[in-house]
């Protein structure tokens, strides 16, 4: 063999030694949940009373994720085949609805049980209050570490009291996606270790993963997006699409090839995030720690995609309020779905109850562990939505908004002013039929005001907190409201 | 050692004393309790009975009358035979004593109140107080068109009461009452024929002679009677002869029901109140006497009751519907708390052909067991309604022998004046807890280590607290009645002048 040849063969073993090393999707594929319980170490994990005492439970919260974006919810592109293999080992809920359409009221409302304007934390300059019970607070009682890794997203708790009840409360940045978009969220790493550091405790433990990498801006884009069609940009292009969030951009006459170009940056992100989620759930298979954890998926709320002419959340919509939920429970078979609506809400006495640990009494959610277990079970007539300005400096805020949806009907309220929808014919919520049917908007109205008298008596002291004018600045220029 | 810290000290150590002779009496009484095989109950069997030995007593009484005994505001602590005689070497109760010792004793009977409204209405119709709804003493007018009182009749219009039920079944029924809390304008006379409540917080001494008048009229007649009187309330005031201050007291207080209600008053206004170790001693000294005169006029009533005949075949049973409070907790009456001094009440149960040999049952029981024990001895079927209605049981099983604790837990509320909304929970095992509703405050304690309620270990024991908060408000969310929020009332009381 000559030199040359030896150094050619070096060379090309070097290349694909390399590829492989390098190869963006070496760690990407879909995975079968399904438990290898071993014969013999099989435990029973749902007691006499249908409850999974001292099991784990994972929360993982994709932010900023619409319902409709899962193949589980019949998204026709696949991107996300992780979350659509855990749907198919779980239990999918198809009309979950946040309580609020921003983040920071939603996450309250999921933690607490209760509504926005009980728990109080309606725009940022309030905070949940030290006499709240959270659910973290909750599984401390009973012996649970507790830690959440979540994005730093000024809307994610820390700064807001949402990390009581958490001996780890830590904000990780999500992926550098100029450079290492295809690696494992630095967040997922932590979050690991501290399974691995829990594991050797013995304890059972409580973990909340929360992500915001889908929020506007979508950029950059990747060169390699397989969603991504350059040719169908309309009027932006790729360097706009990179800080689009915003508002003067929400004036233009943006094309529906335009809309497609976003849908395809937002979901190559999702995809990201859902091969995060393989990877976590991957790692907990391996390590012999899922088949006695409860996984609860979901997301505080959606995305408008130019449904009523514009992008983002902040309103009142299904496309911000209906939300993907997801609960998948050990050695349980699953893969089954309910129409019925519930709510953010419900999730804390749905898996207080799950665990065995009796459900607090303030709580304003209803529990579904009934249908989990396979018994009769029957969800919410209405569900409930409110939302204050984010900066509320008047009082009351001119631009509260309020929303309360049958399975059939949905009444909106926003600046003053009423809507109501059929949400069973007209799911993007186009066309407005307050006029026509003043019946369903009687009823809805009357509902919201039973709501309103039910629930005020619960209304926590309030809290308020102080935002710099730095970290005000810096949310703006993020682009949020 | 400043002089307030010192008072507080020295009851706190008295009260410490007290509670351990309860303590050693409790003990002392476990031997007794293993002799329950030789008390002989009435059998009722339709069989001929050839071997007494094997077959299980049961203690019944199907043609008695009945008597139910209230001393008003009588704090268990204080009862002789539950351990104040040993203690203190005062023999303030001879009539409770003496029904005792020919009957059953509970050393934990829990009322459902700590105050009079509320309270008896759940002995008289087994209930809670959010059930029955005689809850203040407020006429309501909520608005123009609402003007309805605080009246059992008007509030809970489809409930039943012992009167009522034990009229239907042939019994002839009178009330011989001290008014002012359980005055016939709360509905307290449903059912009786007879209901005298002409005294404002009247004493034995105006209810004896009408009720064994009463007796006399309806000789041969199988009765029913409430027997109730104010002499150990704090609003009853005799002509003392201080006969239990045997020391020295230069305090202030002379023990009128003005000096009581300005103690009670300005406890509620502060949050607590000054007294000395003397003045404590001086207050329960003056109580001594009031329930010493109490048990007198009812010797007097039970001579004249004995001399009838009726003591072979009258059920009597004795309680109280709350207790009171001597600086326990720094302020003084009762209503405004759920403490044991206020909870905490003695309840006897005399039984024809049983002889109780005044046995002492330790197991926690609640004044809303009386009715259905009573019925069970009575061997009468409580109707449909009424069985629905009842939220209490049958403490014949300890009575007879057959179990020595029925595990009962305990709930107690109080709704009151417009000054506080608590609601609290009793384990058998011991452990309390209190939710106070205006404020969401909790309080957790160990009874079985800590009898005063002075050490709140919601902090330390954070998962008791949580489960006991939540057995708690399952049992209200199921009583029928708004949980958190409580009643709008007038200002407009029914008697007394006190709102807020």
């Amino acid at each position: 063999m000559t030199f040359a040849k030896k150094w050619l063969i070096a060379v090309v073993v070097l290349f694909l030694a390399g590829l492989f090393l390098l190869n963006p999707f070496a760690d990407e594929q879909t995975r079968d949940f399904s438990e290898a319980v071993e014969p013999g170490k099989a435990v029973a994990f749902f007691d006499s009373n249908g409850s999974c005492r001292n099991c784990n439970l994972v929360f993982i919260s994709v932010n900023v994720l619409r319902a409709d974006k899962l193949g589980a919810y019949g998204y026709p592109r696949n991107v996300t085949p992780n979350l659509d293999a855990l749907a198919k080992d779980g239990f999918v809920f198809e009309n979950a609805f946040s309580q609020s359409g921003w983040t920071l009221p939603s996450y309250a409302s999921l933690m607490t049980s209760l509504y926005p304007h009980v728990h109080g934390v309606e725009y940022r300059t309030r905070m949940l209050p030290d006499s709240s019970l959270t659910l973290a607070e909750i599984l401390q009682i009973y012996g649970y570490n507790t830690g959440a890794f979540v994005s730093g997203n000024i809307d994610s708790g820390s700064y807001h009291g949402l990390s009581q009840g958490f001996e780890v409360f830590e904000n990780i940045p999500g992926r550098d996606f100029k450079r290492l978009a295809l690696k494992e969220s630095p967040r997922i790493s932590s979050a690991k270790k501290w399974i691995l550091q829990n594991e050797s405790f013995k304890e059972p433990f409580f973990l909340f993963l929360e992500s915001d990498d889908l929020h506007c801006p979508y950029g950059p884009s990747y060169p390699n997006n397989p969603f991504l069609n350059e040719s169908s940009f309309g009027v932006l292009n790729s360097s706009q699409v990179n800080s689009f969030c915003d508002k003067e951009y929400l004036a233009t006459n943006i094309t529906q090839g335009d809309v497609g170009v976003l849908n395809a940056l937002y979901d190559w992100r999702l995809a990201r995030e859902d091969a995060d989620i393989g990877r976590l759930i991957g790692f907990l298979d391996k390590k012999n720690v899922l088949n006695r954890t409860l996984i609860v998926f979901f997301s505080p709320h959606g995305e408008e995609f130019y449904d009523h002419g514009f992008v983002g959340p902040q309103i009142l919509y299904d496309t911000v309020l209906r939300v993907p939920l997801i609960i998948r429970v050990p050695n349980k078979k699953g893969g089954r779905r309910t129409g019925e609506l519930v709510q953010l809400i419900d999730v804390m006495p749905t898996v207080l109850e799950l665990l065995g640990i009796p459900i607090n009494h303030q709580g304003q959610g209803k529990s579904a562990a009934a249908f989990i277990r396979g018994e009769k079970w029957a969800g919410n007539d209405y569900v409930f939505a409110e939302q204050e300005d984010v900066f509320r400096k008047s009082s009351p805020s001119p631009v509260f908004k309020w929303s309360v949806r049958s399975k059939n009907w949905k009444l909106v309220q926003r600046e003053g002013k009423g809507e109501l929808y059929n949400v069973q014919e007209d799911s993007l919520e186009l066309s407005d039929l307050l006029q026509e049917k003043p019946k369903e908007v009687a009823n809805l109205t009357r509902v919201r005001e039973n709501f309103l008298d039910k629930t005020r008596v619960f209304e926590l002291p309030r809290q308020s907190t102080t935002l710099s004018e730095e970290a005000i600045q810096n949310l703006l220029a993020y682009g949020y409201p | 050692m400043t002089v307030k810290f010192k008072a507080f000290f020295a009851v706190f150590t008295l009260g410490l004393f007290l509670f351990g002779c309860v303590g050693s009496k409790v003990v002392s009484t476990t031997t007794q309790e293993g002799q329950s095989a030789v008390f002989v109950g009435e059998i009722v069997s339709a069989t001929p009975v050839e071997n007494t030995a094997v077959l299980p007593l049961k203690i019944k009484c199907p043609y008695c009358n009945v008597l139910v005994v209230s001393f008003d505001a009588l704090q268990a602590a204080h009862v002789g035979h539950l351990g104040y005689k040993k203690a203190t070497g005062r023999d303030v109760t001879p009539g409770i004593d003496k029904i005792a010792s020919d009957g059953f004793s509970f050393s934990n009977a829990i009322s459902s109140a700590p105050w009079t409204v509320p309270s008896y209405m759940s002995w008289f119709t087994s209930s809670y107080p959010s059930q029955h709804k005689v809850l203040n003493k407020f006429s309501r007018y909520v608005n123009e068109t609402d003007k309805t009182l605080t009246n059992f009749k008007e509030l809970s219009p489809d409930m039943i009461t012992m009167a009522q039920f034990l009229k239907s079944d042939g019994f002839v029924t009178g009330a011989f009452t001290g008014d002012a809390g359980v005055s016939a304008v709360f509905g307290y006379d449903a059912g009786f024929d007879v209901f005298y409540d002409e005294v404002v917080f009247g004493g034995l001494e105006y209810s004896t002679p009408l009720a064994l008048e009463w007796l006399k009229n309806n000789s041969g007649k199988r009765f029913f009677m409430f027997y109730h009187g104010y002499d150990s309330h704090g609003q009853y005031e005799p002509n003392y002869t201080y006969k239990y201050v045997d020391f020295e007291y230069n305090g202030p207080f002379n023990g009128s029901k003005k000096q009581q209600r300005d103690l009670r008053e300005l406890g509620l206004k502060q949050g607590f109140i000054n007294l000395t170790y003397d003045d404590v001693r001086f207050w329960r000294a003056v109580y001594d006497e009031k329930i010493n005169l109490a048990n007198s006029k009812f010797l007097t009533f039970l001579e004249e009751f004995e001399k009838m005949g009726l003591m072979n075949n009258t059920i009597i049973i004795i309680s109280s519907d709350h207790g009171t409070e001597f600086y326990e907790h720094k302020r003084f009456d009762h209503g405004f708390s759920l403490y044991d001094e206020l909870v905490h009440v003695p309840l006897v149960f005399r039984v024809p052909g049983a002889k109780g040999g005044g046995r002492i049952i330790d197991s926690q029981v609640r004044t809303i067991d009386i009715l259905p024990t009573l019925l069970d001895l009575l061997n009468i079927e409580p109707d449909e309604k009424l069985a629905s209605q009842m939220e209490g049981v049958s403490l014949a099983p300890l009575l007879r022998g057959e179990k020595n604790d029925l595990q009962l837990t305990a709930f107690t509320e109080t709704d009151y004046r417009h000054y506080t909304f608590k609601r609290g929970i009793q384990k058998p095992n011991g452990w309390k807890f209190i939710y106070t509703l205006e404020d969401g405050s909790t309080e957790l304690y160990n009874l079985k280590e800590d009898p005063l309620e002075k050490k709140n270990l919601v902090e330390e024991e954070p998962r008791i607290a949580y489960e006991l908060e939540q057995e708690l408000f399952a049992h209200l969310n199921g009583l029928g009645r708004e949980v958190y929020r409580p009643w709008i009332t007038s200002c407009v009381p029914v008697y007394g002048d006190q709102c807020k």
